[in-house]
């Protein structure tokens, strides 16, 4: 079976090195972008079958992405972004945006990887 | 052994005799996370050490600039972490750093709380390594 490409956008590396980690295992091909350039880097080149962000990154935050996607490229790919508890809102205007799930921080990689499988299971 | 209750520091008057002393760190459900791979979970922890100095450092040259948006930034970034490890009592310290450069900017809150995270660190990197050894030991 095709392995599914993901891309993960978090500049934190302390949680990126562990869900790239349980992503790979999970049977994912993990394109890991520590900030917003990389991110628009990659994304110039290829789309991935699925994106989970965070919002808050350098040069590039997590909302921007969602409207990149969803008004400039104008692709539906399941987006789910990662946010810290309190920010609601964020995760409420990346919802009108168009994200199609949202995890919090800390994130449980197990729940992380159920939710991945059921974004693209939709699809 | 006891896993740490992040209530145990939820009180905003945070004092030091309430805060790690009595502490326990688990790595066990962390290694659960890494399925097992003890090499992963040494280098989430060398992470979250490296993470942590950053903050120290950052934290002593915005307190002495009072750049508070810049303190808050760094606060809100290493409060994922700092859970992620299960160091609720640190987390809980930033994350009123953070509410103090939203709201009061109350600079001697500020320091305080700054002095008391790194007392409160430096005991959390003891216990985290001797629970990553006495983990080795088991597993060996």
């Amino acid at each position: 079976m095709e392995r599914k490409t993901l891309l993960l956008a978090e500049d934190d590396e302390l949680l990126a090195s562990l869900l790239d980690y349980r992503l790979q295992k999970g049977g994912y091909v993990v394109k890991l972008c520590k900030d917003g350039k990389e991110v628009k880097d990659y994304l110039s080149q290829e789309l991935p079958d699925i994106i989970v962000s965070d919002i808050m990154m350098p040069y590039f935050s997590g909302m921007e992405l969602i409207d990149f996607i969803r008004n400039k490229i104008m692709s539906t790919i399941p987006i789910i972004i990662i946010s810290s508890a309190g920010n609601e809102e964020n995760v409420l205007n990346a919802f009108e945006l168009g994200a199609n799930d949202f995890i919090s921080k800390p994130v449980s990689p197990s729940e992380l990887l159920v939710r991945v499988s059921r974004e693209l299971n939709k699809r | 052994m006891k896993k740490m209750q992040h209530s145990e520091a939820s009180e905003k008057n945070f004092d030091l005799q309430d805060l790690g002393e009595n502490v326990t760190i688990e790595l066990a459900a962390i290694l659960d996370d890494c399925m097992g791979d003890m090499g992963l979970l040494e280098e989430l922890i060398r992470l979250y050490k490296q993470n942590a100095v950053e903050f120290i450092g950052g934290a002593k040259l915005f307190i002495n600039n009072g750049d508070f948006a810049q303190l808050k930034l760094a606060a809100h970034k290493i409060k994922c972490g700092l859970a992620m490890m299960h160091t609720y009592h640190l987390r809980d310290i930033v994350i009123e750093m953070h509410e103090q450069c939203e709201t009061d900017k109350n600079l001697d809150r500020i320091k305080y709380l700054n002095n008391l995270f790194i007392t409160e660190y430096l005991a959390a990197e003891k216990k985290i390594d001797a629970a990553f050894t006495q983990l080795g030991n088991k597993k060996i």
